[in-house]
């Protein structure tokens, strides 16, 4: 008999205990589970994209709670921000954000939007008749975080797309309106 | 630099006995593939094409679908393994660029320990090249290295075994293009184990004038990691299992399945 068949993954010692010490914690334990895997959002981001699993929700709740429990701020995949403080008094202004991945729900927007500012309300857009994500939506904010939600995370890679993100054109429209009356 | 690939379908017949070759790309097939990418993929194809004396062009694919074993590495061949990572759906396609299906593999349920062996005798001789593309300062290349080949009048046997738990085979062919889908019974019976399998399938597409060109593919869907009772860890848990062998860089090989396109060479 020969140890290690060549047909098989050959583990080290201290790779089967990494794997022992997911397998005997309890199923409902996924902070635990995490732990014992390793917390890296980014690395996980790739590791959905690799498996296709872009829109499992199991996939993407652990990718989820991977963020919350990282102390760093990330953004999306492989962004970081500084912290950012500013004032929320001001009149909410809502933001778009675009080239979503079906796997985005208005959890993972919140979470993404929450590193820079204060979020209001996420609504992201499913289409009427299939109830499908369109890959879109909007995040209600203060307009001094909008304006840094759209400096910040414009272009930033959110599970392998980068995101759009811009103060919404209706609101921007109004504003010129508002403005002309003015002048 | 090698031959130049011919058009779709030129419409003008290749004469009788012709050796035909076909160039896959990339070059994943089960033959062409490393032992390292062998050991670590969960669903592989080899396929055989072959003319038939009435001119028509008949595609054997053997397909294997199987866990990747994973052990300590003192531990002995012949132990179970630790955990098995495998899939419990699969699906399999082929799709002709001009020709209609005529006739393929049609739909089964196969039961525990299911095995059938087939044999035919080929009627062409034909070659299957692995097409690689490289990139260079003097510009794109492709280049073959090794190939398959089949001689007419040989006998080819198909073998096809199921193991474990029963999976129904369904099969849907749709102009150019033939799908077969694994999966578990319908019922409320849960099919708890992975996919561990030969398979035999062919098509049969209509006049093989000209060259015929296409692609196939083979796609492993719901992976898991299963223990050594072959039964699956609930999703999460597993999810994190194979995360954690993806930051160790144990790979799976095409996670998502395999997709090689068949373009016949022009002679």
């Amino acid at each position: 008999m020969t140890p290690n068949p060549e047909n098989s993954i050959a583990l080290s010692d201290e790779e089967r205990d990494s794997l022992r010490a997911i397998a005997e914690k309890d199923d409902q334990d996924i902070a635990g589970m995490i732990d014992a895997a390793g917390a890296d959002s980014t690395v996980f981001a790739n590791f959905i994209e690799e498996m296709g699993c872009t829109a499992d929700p199991d996939y993407i709740q652990i990718y989820s709670e991977m963020m919350a429990i990282e102390n760093a701020e990330p953004v999306g995949v492989g962004v970081r921000v500084e912290s950012v403080k500013l004032s929320s008094r001001a009149a909410p202004v809502r933001v778009y954000v675009g080239n979503l991945p079906f796997a985005a729900n208005e959890t993972l927007i919140r979470l993404i939007f929450e590193r820079v500012g204060q979020v209001l309300h996420v609504s992201l857009i499913n289409d009427r008749e299939t109830g499908r994500p369109r890959g879109f939506g909007f995040v209600s904010m203060p307009a001094p975080d909008a304006q840094q939600a759209v400096a910040v995370l414009n272009g930033a890679n959110f599970l392998g797309r980068p995101l759009k993100v811009q103060v919404a054109e209706e609101v921007a429209r109004s504003s010129r309106q508002g403005e002309l009356k003015n002048n | 630099m090698s031959e130049q690939l011919g058009p779709a379908k030129t419409g003008v017949p290749l004469p009788p006995g012709n050796r035909r070759t076909w160039r896959v790309s990339p070059p994943d097939l089960m033959s062409f593939i490393s032992a390292e990418n062998r050991k670590t993929a969960l669903a592989l194809f080899d396929f055989e094409p072959d003319e038939l004396e009435n001119g028509k062009l008949r595609v054997d694919l053997r397909a294997a679908i199987k866990p990747i074993e994973v052990r300590h590495k003192e531990a002995f061949a012949l132990t179970e393994a630790d955990y098995y990572i495998g899939c419990t759906s699969a699906s399999i396609e082929i799709e002709f660029d001009s020709d209609l299906v005529e006739s393929h593999s049609t739909g089964a349920a196969f039961k525990v320990a299911y095995k059938h062996s087939e044999t035919r005798k080929r009627s062409s001789t034909t070659k299957i090249e692995p097409s690689v593309e490289l990139s260079s300062a003097i510009g794109d290349v492709t280049v073959s290295a090794g190939s398959s080949s089949y001689e007419a009048g040989n006998e080819s046997v198909f073998e096809t075994s199921f193991a474990y738990e029963e999976r129904d085979l369904a099969a849907v062919a749709a102009g150019k293009s033939v799908k077969w889908r694994f999966d578990p019974p319908s019922g409320d019976k849960a099919v708890r184990s992975f996919l561990f399998c030969n398979l035999h399938l062919f098509a049969i597409c209509g006049a093989a004038q000209g060259r015929q060109n296409g692609a196939m593919s083979i796609k492993p869907s719901d992976i898991s990691v299963f223990g050594p009772d072959r039964r699956s860890f609930a999703k999460k848990k597993s999810i994190l299992l194979l995360f954690a062998l993806y930051r160790a860089k144990r790979r799976i090989f095409r996670p998502r399945g395999i997709t090689v396109r068949f373009e016949e060479v022009l002679a």
